[in-house]
């Protein structure tokens, strides 16, 4: 009943080791293997081939892409190898990169440089505004004698009081002239023979020192001047940089070009490394590959290898379920759905894809909710809009809107009218107790359901026991069957003897002995624990049923939402009436439309999925050739 | 903090606390054979594969399992006081990393000294390690939560002689002047009975560093006093300031606060002033994760309690297999102190 999936064979392919890196490429370009690392035979084959070649590519890649910032957006590489890469190859390539790193990394180091100096002199520069102001001679904050030094400069503040009471104790004269918002500009005074210990400290601070030209020592406005030359000086050097740089991409292009093709074709093997095991010369892989593609391989192999080679297929072992990658079949009309299913989890191997049970459910469930033959058009219509930006939703808006549509019809309701058009059913307002039932026993089928697929595929995965005794295997169908008999029974028939509680009882009993067989603890423990899972059951049930009253609940809150629309546009004139009625019907649509797009995912996960879908697959990923850029 | 978290945490705490090595058993630790210990490190389970390399990775990453189980209901204040205190670990990796770049060993002898601090990791090591020069590793680190040492890292490698102490200094005083800052935003109850524990811990911090920049490093008093950290319980401000001037370590010794100076009296060896120091704190850790009122205060005395323990084994384990002799173990590690 995997029917959505692709079947698996288990792939063994061992070689001679200087065939490995052709095969990985021959294997990258079909696409069809799954690679896993192996378990067997590894006390023979416990040598790792590939372990350097791996280390190598993730270095050259890692350096590949510090330089692939620098390239031009539109820059690709076209480069096609022939020759089979070695470990040789890869160490020239990153040799290569590295020369060219390091010219680009001296570049950015000074660039890095320059903008610290700008950001310093903008801060001076901003700072001068108060100098003038003060009134000082800037030609005494820099003054060097012979007995004394002066320093000039910013710290950032938090330094200042340590900063002030170690220069205490080296007998230096410390004094703040101005503040910034986290920096002090500072001046210290210290004896000329401590000048190198205090210049220690006060770097340890993090002192910016200020530089004063000697000829402009008295002129603040010449200091800005001087400043603002210096500060196109610097962005001149950022600029020739950055010329510089587009010169050393330029002159590299062709090397570039060429570590980029390495990279692409080391790729595939440095990826089958980490899955390669061997002996001397011998290496062995494994994976997964879609049934069928057997033949492909081996001629693909055949025409390109030196060696022999020996391929081993067979189907998947009942034990290895979990780790078979899961592939689907490409199906068009189910992909926006597969997409929210996979929101969820991947089908495990052999696990029920619920893909089309939940398109199914969704559908009919966002209809029944939003059912209105104007709102499913207009659906159907905005995914027509959107299907360039997103073609996903096309599928998904359009069977979505057709549902609403057809729902719409039942109810007689168009943008919110309900007597316009004569319902085919009846309008949800009608009788509200009637649309309620219908929405329970959509649950109950809903949920019976889930059972019988939770059954399924506890069963395709091996879990015999739990099929039969766990709450979502056959005791738990049976619980909740006569759970519903039970409330059936006391809700319309007023009764509740014997046999409903034998109904609920025995299928409870059964569960809680599955439970028991897995509990772990003192006896007083375990009976603890049954009580309260026996309770969380009969609870779970009832709500889990309830929750579906919600279908009915949002079709009837359509109907409402439309009669507040009407109510409020009847108390306007013509034009105020129009505009609300089309702003009511907008607002419908994008807020009741979301709310109920979401409450139908709630269900089909929570009430659904929770129950028989475990999620835990792994996607199929075949080895395959990554443009690096 | 909800009073059931409270309850929750002092729970495990009580469980864990109980696991520790108590300082009396630390000789008879030291006196275990090699087996043994590694025995106690992984339970005993596969210690064929077990490889002596891993020991400090391996109590590392055991002890933050455990710090991110005890810190998982705390937020706000308290959660960022606690992760910031166990970056504390991140540090080395950072001043390996540094020392490395700086010296240019190989990007696979760094990795070795790196330690895996999983969660609480902030520091992109493989991109700093792949890092081709020390100034490249630079910019790097300014995208980090360490930026603030970047410029003094700069400092220091177009310097002459590249003095990677004063780094080193300078990270650790960046920490510490950190978790007293994020100590102050926490409640008045907590502040006060965790201050008293990071107190002890400042003191004796700033004891060894004193020590060790002017006895050692021979910097002048101004420059020793500027690279200590946060004032601690005992030792201030003036006092600090007091001590920096001093000339010789018996000076200094002698005019510590009590009871600092009755601890060290006669003790003119590094090693064994620090291992009385750090019984100091282990003594009141000890004290504060049996009767703190303030669970904050426990978790943090658990977090220094931990970091002792796994000092001791790493330190008794290595010195063992490099057979070392057990009275030179029980020095190193403080065991006779203990």
């Amino acid at each position: 009943m995997i029917d959505l999936s692709v079947r698996m064979q288990h792939l063994t392919l061992s070689m001679i080791k200087d065939d490995a890196a052709k095969a990985s490429i021959e294997l990258a370009k079909l696409e069809t293997v799954h690679l896993i690392e192996s378990d067997l035979f590894t006390e023979l084959l416990d040598e790792k081939p590939g372990h350097h070649f791996q280390q190598l590519f993730q270095s050259l890649k890692r350096r590949f892409q510090k330089i692939s910032q620098y390239l031009p957006i539109d820059w690709h590489s076209n480069t096609q190898l022939k020759e089979p890469l070695s470990v040789e190859t890869l160490e020239h390539a990153k040799q290569q990169a590295k020369d060219i790193w390091s010219k680009l990394s001296l570049m950015e180091e000074e660039i890095r440089s320059s903008k610290e100096k700008i950001n310093i002199k903008r801060q001076l520069a901003g700072s001068l505004n108060r100098f003038e102001n003060l009134d000082i001679d800037l030609g005494k904050l820099s003054h060097t004698s012979q007995f004394i030094k002066v320093f000039t400069g910013t710290i950032p503040s938090i330094e200042l009081n340590q900063l002030k009471r170690a220069l205490s104790l080296a007998d230096a004269a410390i004094d703040v002239f101005y503040q910034s918002d986290n920096h002090e500009y500072i001046t210290v005074i210290t004896d000329i023979d401590q000048q190198e210990d205090i210049l220690e400290i006060l770097k340890s601070a993090g002192f910016h020192e200020i530089s004063i030209p000697p000829e402009l020592q008295d002129r603040p406005d010449k200091i800005r001047q001087d400043i603002d030359r210096e500060l196109a000086e610097q962005q001149q050097l950022i600029d020739s940089r950055n010329l510089e740089i587009e010169d050393i991409i330029r002159q590299s292009l062709q090397k570039i070009d060429f570590i980029s093709a390495i990279i692409r074709y080391a790729q595939p093997y440095a990826e089958l490394a980490g899955s390669l095991t061997g002996k001397g010369n011998l290496v062995r892989l494994e994976g997964w590959i879609p049934y069928g593609k057997q033949q492909q391989i081996e001629s693909a192999l055949q025409a390109k290898l030196n060696y022999p080679f020996v391929m081993e297929l067979r189907d998947p072992l009942p034990n290895e379920l979990a780790s078979v990658p899961y592939k689907e079949k490409p199906r068009r009309l189910m992909q926006p759905f597969h997409a929210l299913v996979s929101q969820y989890g991947i089908p495990v191997y052999g696990e029920f894809d619920p893909t089309r049970f939940f398109a199914i459910t969704y559908v009919l469930m966002f209809g029944m909710m939003f059912g209105d033959i104007g709102h499913g058009a207009v659906i159907i219509l905005l995914g027509i809009i959107l299907r360039k930006k997103l073609p996903g939703l096309l599928i998904f808006m359009s069977l979505a809107g057709l549902s609403s549509m057809a729902f719409g019809w039942l109810y007689g309701s168009i943008f919110g009218y309900e007597h316009v058009i004569h319902p085919v059913w009846m309008s949800p307002m009608e009788d509200p107790s009637l649309l309620l039932v219908v929405a329970l026993i959509w649950g109950i089928g809903f949920l019976l359901v889930a059972y019988l697929l939770s059954i399924y595929n506890l069963i395709a995965l091996n879990q015999k026991q739990r099929a039969l005794y766990a709450n979502n295997g056959l005791a738990g169908l049976l619980l909740f069957i006569g759970a519903i008999y039970a409330g059936y029974n006391y809700l319309v028939n007023d009764s509740f003897g014997l046999q409903e509680t034998m109904a609920i009882m025995f299928p409870l009993g059964l569960v809680l002995y599955g439970s028991w067989q897995h509990l772990e603890g003192s006896i007083p423990e375990k009976i603890l624990l049954l009580f309260i899972e026996a309770l969380d059951n009969v609870i779970n049930i009832m709500s889990n049923t309830l929750s579906f009253l919600r279908v009915a609940a949002f079709s009837l809150n359509h109907v409402a939402l439309a009669l507040a629309v009407f109510t409020l546009a009847s108390m306007m004139d013509t034009v105020g009436h129009i505009i609300m009625i089309l702003f009511g019907n907008v607002f419908i649509i994008v807020l009741e439309g979301g709310i109920v797009a979401i409450q139908c995912l709630r269900l089909e996960y929570y009430e659904g999925f929770s129950r028989f879908f475990s999620g835990k697959g792994k996607r199929f990923r075949p080895l395959k050739m990554e443009s690096v850029l | 903090m909800l009073q059931g978290n409270k309850s929750y945490i002092a729970t495990r705490l009580g469980i864990l606390a109980d696991r520790l090595i108590g300082i009396e058993n630390y000789a008879a630790v030291i006196e275990e054979d090699v087996d043994s210990l590694i025995t106690r490190i992984t339970g005993g389970e596969n210690l064929e594969d077990f490889k002596l390399e891993q020991v400090q990775n391996l109590l590392l990453s055991k002890a933050l399992q455990d710090f991110n189980m005890l810190f998982r209901p705390f937020n706000g204040n308290e959660k960022a006081f606690l992760n910031f205190a166990v970056h504390w670990y991140e540090l080395s990796n950072l001043k390996a990393l540094i020392r490395g770049k700086f010296t240019g060993s190989s990007d696979t002898s760094i990795r070795k000294e790196l330690i895996d601090l999983g969660r609480f990791n902030q520091l992109p090591l493989d991109i700093l390690l792949e890092a081709d020069d020390p100034n490249e590793m630079m910019r790097l680190l300014e995208q980090t939560p360490y930026s603030s040492i970047v410029r003094q890292a700069r400092d220091i490698y177009h310097a002459e002689g590249q003095n990677l102490f004063a780094l080193d200094a300078t990270i650790d005083r960046e920490f510490f002047t950190g978790l007293a800052q994020r100590l102050r935003f926490l409640d008045s109850n907590d502040q006060q009975h965790l201050g008293s524990l990071f107190g002890k811990l400042m003191d004796r911090l700033n004891i060894l560093w004193l020590i060790r920049y002017r006895f050692s490093y021979g910097l002048s008093p101004a420059k020793s006093y500027f690279l200590l950290s946060t004032t601690g319980r005992k030792l201030h401000t003036g006092n600090l300031m007091r001590l920096a001037k001093l000339e010789t370590i018996d000076d200094l010794i002698s005019q510590l606060p009590e009871p600092l100076n009755e601890l060290l009296a006669n003790q003119l060896n590094l090693i064994q002033i620090e291992n009385i120091m750090e019984h100091y704190v282990i003594e009141a850790a000890s004290n504060a994760i049996k009767h703190s009122p303030s669970v904050i205060t426990r978790l943090f005395a658990y977090v220094l309690l931990r970091e002792s323990e796994i000092q001791l084994l790493h330190a008794t384990i290595k010195g063992k297999s490099l057979n070392f002799d057990e009275v030179l173990i029980m020095e190193a590690t403080g065991g006779n102190v203990h």
